[in-house]
């Protein structure tokens, strides 16, 4: 009985601190969101929406919404330099890739005329490396008019 | 065999927190700071890929600015009442009506009301700190408003990016269900004030409503990317009316043509959504219905 009480003690601190792990690593993301990724949106007013994970190599990440006609936009992909150059490409409703960073930008600027959804497809390289490093990824979005 | 077993989690607990304490900065950094980028990245506890994928809508204050540029006007009277913020005691309904007075915020700012943006950004205050997140405004951003009160662009930056914090916080801390609430009150609130004036509005305004049919899904797709709470179905469930009255905007399909202009994308062309005035009617009355019951 008593085996059981320490056993449940330890699983809760364990489960307590996999919890702590885990609020730490989101939290690095909110600090290294705002402290290197906010300053791309320069000029524009920020979306009020936080789209950031903590991500490995080979992940994918996609955001997809509307864009207002007549409103001039930024998007910028932002990652932790440890993931490598992260690819990132914008595509139409019919699934026709409008940008891709091939040149290696971290945003692109665009208006659209009619309003209309665009989705924005971020891939992490794959790597051979053993050991595999997390790092943040935020997609920011930006408009001024 | 127990024993070895047992005297395992301490140590494995004991090596997490160790872990996790390290990642945390301890200063203030700059971006190019070597020394920051080595503590926020760490080993993955995780092999196995993913696809994440986000979700998210505009916000009123985009909505906000493609309304006033219709010339269309503004009207204290159509806000939701300042004095009613102190009625909401549940988390969902303070989550709730956050996103309500958000977007009265938001197109005070636009409609440069600034008295009635810094009373209501009182009331987002209040809410916040009753939902946990009171810090993201605290009396520092109070005071940068109060000196920046007579200009705009200073204002929408404080707002929308009070907001933004507020958003981020309610996400990390595994809120993610008030911040999905937050974002549809906010649509609900802002479409409830563009059509306000839909006896009088011009082509561009009815165009601008119509299009709020994309906006629509962004946000069901937003409230169906979370597990389903029994507050989340009950925002879905109370959509109904206007996703209902959304259902007669018609849509023409066009494909995009890409150009360029003073180094910014240009997409022209692309869908085009209209609506009947006895639609846009229904949407203004469904809207009405699912916002006065939101603010109850």
């Amino acid at each position: 009985m008593s085996v059981m009480r320490i056993t449940m003690k330890h699983t809760i601190l364990l489960l307590t601190a996999v919890t702590l792990f885990a609020a730490t690593g989101s939290a690095q993301c909110r600090a290294f969101t705002k402290k290197n990724c906010l300053p791309t949106l320069d000029g524009y007013i920020q979306n009020e929406n936080y789209n950031s994970a903590v991500l490995i190599p080979g992940d994918e990440a996609e955001l997809e919404l509307t864009f207002l006609g007549g409103v001039d936009y930024r998007v910028a992909v932002c990652s932790h330099p440890v993931l490598g150059e992260v690819s990132f490409e914008m595509l139409d409703g019919q699934n026709v890739r409008i940008w891709s960073n091939s040149n290696g930008d971290d945003h692109v600027d665009f208006r659209v005329e009619n309003t209309q959804r665009l989705r924005f497809k971020v891939k992490v390289p794959d790597t051979d490396a053993a050991i595999l490093h997390e790092g943040c990824v935020s997609i920011l979005l930006g408009s001024k008019q | 065999m127990n024993q070895t077993r047992i005297s395992l989690f301490p140590l494995l607990a004991a090596g997490l927190m160790v872990l996790a304490s390290c990642g945390e900065p301890n200063g203030p950094t700059t971006s190019g700071d070597t020394r920051t980028q080595e503590v926020d990245a760490q080993v993955s506890q995780r092999t196995k890929r993913i696809k994440k994928i986000f979700r998210a809508a505009p916000t009123p204050m985009e909505t906000a600015r493609l309304v006033q540029k219709t010339g269309a006007s503004f009207s204290s009277e159509n806000l939701h009442s300042a004095m009613s913020a102190g009625n909401y005691v549940t988390s969902e309904k303070q989550a709730v009506n956050l996103g309500v007075y958000g977007a009265d915020l938001s197109y005070a700012t636009i409609f440069e009301e600034n008295a009635i943006s810094l009373t209501y950004l009182e009331v987002v205050k209040g809410l916040a700190r009753d939902l946990g997140i009171g810090d993201v405004i605290d009396d520092n951003l109070l005071n940068r408003a109060e000196a920046n009160r007579s200009r705009q662009d200073s204002l929408i930056s404080i707002v929308s990016g009070a907001f933004y914090d507020m958003n981020e916080k309610l996400k990390s801390n595994g809120q993610e269900d008030l911040s999905a609430l937050l974002v549809a009150s906010g649509w609900v609130e802002s479409l409830y004030l563009a059509t306000r004036y839909q006896s009088q509005a011009n082509e561009e305004l009815k165009t601008r409503i119509a299009e709020q049919k994309l906006v629509m899904e962004d946000v069901l797709d937003l409230l169906g990317s979370y597990e389903a709470t029994p507050e989340l179905q009950a925002m879905v469930s109370s959509l109904q009316p206007i996703v209902d009255a959304f259902a007669a905007v018609e849509r023409a399909e066009a494909s995009n043509n890409v150009s360029k202009s003073q180094g910014a994308i240009v997409l022209g062309g692309g869908p085009r959504y209209t609506a009947s005035d006895e639609t846009l009617d229904n949407i203004s009355n469904a809207v009405t219905a699912v916002r006065n019951q939101l603010i109850q």
